[in-house]
């Protein structure tokens, strides 16, 4: 591959990435209408992949009650303009609620009070994640407690 | 090849031992089954050396099934069953192959509860019941039973708590008939007998009543009555265990009851001994294993050789108190997992712990006992210590649920 399709390839990338996270964007804001309540989800998690290294994208936040810091590679879109992406940081747990410093799929994905603004040239690539693990509940039957 | 047949099985409890003891008795097995579900887990049943798929209401296909195994050169010493309702269709098959000395007519009359309660009518054992059929006028069932509420209404082939209700006035009696009318044709009305519930546990070999077991029942009462509890009594008072065996005896021998197994649910209502019910099979779940703990009697092993015609061992070679916890779920969702297990099954006094949901099955509060989703054996020489054992030691269980 030549450097000049390299940039082009690059670019396409870019622009997938761009016109995912503004469908993802519009469903969301899409789900806070009436009409479409309990039918989309207001939530939708992703990973974002870098054009460098081309493993996910990873971001740094505190956790606010603990206050120990956490890496993840799941956000959320707050906002979208034309070459920026406004991220807020979801963060991996177990099923028991304890923190994971992952890229696999985790029990539960919490929304944190942390935000990121990036650019969309960092990016070359974007997964969707289950909506259901966002704040995603869980009873504890049985036991001592 | 020596083969015994059995007709129905779950997956786990006295019905599963039993193949597992046929196979250690040096037996060919054969399951009939109706659960697809086993056919695509078959690797989970590695006990059972031939599994066939068939209908186990249609006695015609039960017939043929039995017909293809002897053609393929296998010699039928006995067709069993531990499940309900298919005891009886058993025996009457084994001796329709003329390979068994266990009658078929008291199973029937033992599985049928509108049977058991005509035959055991005027006796002391027997409460206050009656019958309902389709067609029959429901105002004036309704009508002869003022003053005697709460009353008990199942169908005659209820098992496991799943058809039975306890109600307590006209308007619940009436809704609870019309929605067992639906599944059957016949519904059984009771009365609601208060006192201390036990089961027992019995084998009778050429018309001598043993009485292997004396368990005291827990019950708690959910949408349905659901045992969560079984103690087994290592030491029993002599007057009292002669007060059962003579009550046992008495009941047994209206049945005609000569060769088999079966277990009695009685409670002791003001020095009266009252028949809740009789099953014609060792009950299900935990209880061959708390015999097993308790006495080292397999019971299920046992049962095979009266059924082969063969003097069961019913010497007991230890007498130890044993609590059986079930453990039930309060809340209804999807398991995600469960933690405990092997800690709970590591402190003192712990004998078995026995989780039955795998990942995904969505639990729910009990309803039958099928609901009951694991236990806990604990065994001791004191009746007390086994059951805070066992209690103590479920508390380390913990069901991570998702709600739906």
């Amino acid at each position: 591959m030549n450097e000049e399709q390299k940039t082009m390839k690059e670019d396409e990338s870019v622009c997938d990435v761009k016109s995912i996270l503004k469908t993802i964007f519009e469903t969301q804001n899409k789900a806070k209408l009436p009409a479409f309540q309990g039918i989309f989800p207001e939530t939708i998690p992703f990973i974002l992949y870098s054009s460098e290294t081309i493993e996910p994208f990873f971001a740094y936040g505190i956790a606010p009650k603990s206050l120990v810091s956490f890496r993840t590679c799941f956000f959320c879109i707050d906002s979208l303009t034309s070459s920026c992406v406004h991220l807020t940081l979801l963060l991996p747990s177990d099923v028991e609620g304890s923190y994971l410093d992952t890229t696999c799929m985790p029990f539960r994905l919490k929304k944190m009070n942390c935000t990121v603004i990036v650019s969309l040239q960092d990016f070359c690539g974007i997964q969707c994640v289950s909506p259901k693990l966002v704040n995603r509940k869980v009873i504890i039957s049985g036991g001592k407690c | 090849m020596k083969t015994i047949v059995f007709i129905g099985s779950n997956k786990s409890g006295s019905s599963r031992e039993a193949i597992k003891a046929a196979e250690r008795l040096g037996f060919f097995t054969v399951l009939l089954t109706d659960r697809e579900l086993f056919f695509e887990n078959r690797l989970d049943f590695p006990d059972v050396h031939q599994m066939i798929l068939t209908d186990l209401t249609n006695y015609g296909l039960l017939k043929s099934s039995i017909d293809d195994l002897q053609a393929q050169g296998k010699v039928i010493e006995a067709v069993l069953s531990f499940v309900d309702p298919y005891v009886h269709v058993a025996a009457k098959l084994s001796k329709e192959l003329g390979v068994t000395v266990v009658s078929p007519e008291p199973i029937l009359k033992m599985e049928d509860k509108i049977l058991t309660r005509e035959l055991l009518k005027d006796h002391p054992v027997s409460p206050y019941f009656a019958k309902f059929g389709k067609g029959e006028s429901l105002q004036m069932l309704i009508d002869k039973q003022v003053g005697k509420y709460p009353l008990i209404v199942k169908t005659p082939v209820s098992a496991g708590s799943k058809d039975v209700v306890l109600v307590k006035d006209s308007q619940q009696l009436a809704r609870s008939i019309n929605m067992f009318l639906e599944k059957g044709t016949e519904v059984l009305i009771e009365e609601y007998l208060d006192g201390p519930q036990y089961l027992f546990e019995v084998c009778v070999f050429n018309g001598k009543v043993h009485i292997i077991g004396v368990l005291e029942q827990k019950i708690t009462l959910f949408e349905r009555f659901i045992v969560t509890g079984y103690c087994l009594l290592g030491e029993i008072d002599s007057a009292f265990y002669s007060n059962i065996h003579e009550t046992v005896c008495m009941i047994l021998e209206k049945f005609n009851f000569k060769n088999g197994s079966c277990h009695l649910e009685m409670r002791l209502v003001n020095h009266q001994w009252k028949l809740i019910e009789i099953n014609p099979r060792i009950s299900g779940g935990a209880m061959n294993r708390i015999i097993e703990v308790g006495f080292g009697i397999n019971l299920v092993e046992e049962t095979i050789k009266i059924f082969l015609g063969l003097e069961p061992n019913l010497k007991k070679k230890t007498n130890r108190f044993v609590y059986a916890h079930y453990i039930t779920s309060e809340a209804t969702g999807t398991l995600i997992k469960v933690t405990g297990k092997k800690r709970c099954s590591q402190l003192p006094g712990i004998d078995e712990v026995f989780i039955k949901p795998k990942k995904g099955k969505i639990l729910h509060p009990p309803l039958s006992m099928g609901d009951r989703y694991g236990y806990v054996l604990a065994s001791s020489n004191n009746k007390e210590e086994s059951i805070r054992l066992a209690k103590d030691a479920a508390k380390e269980i913990s069901f991570y649920i998702e709600p739906l």
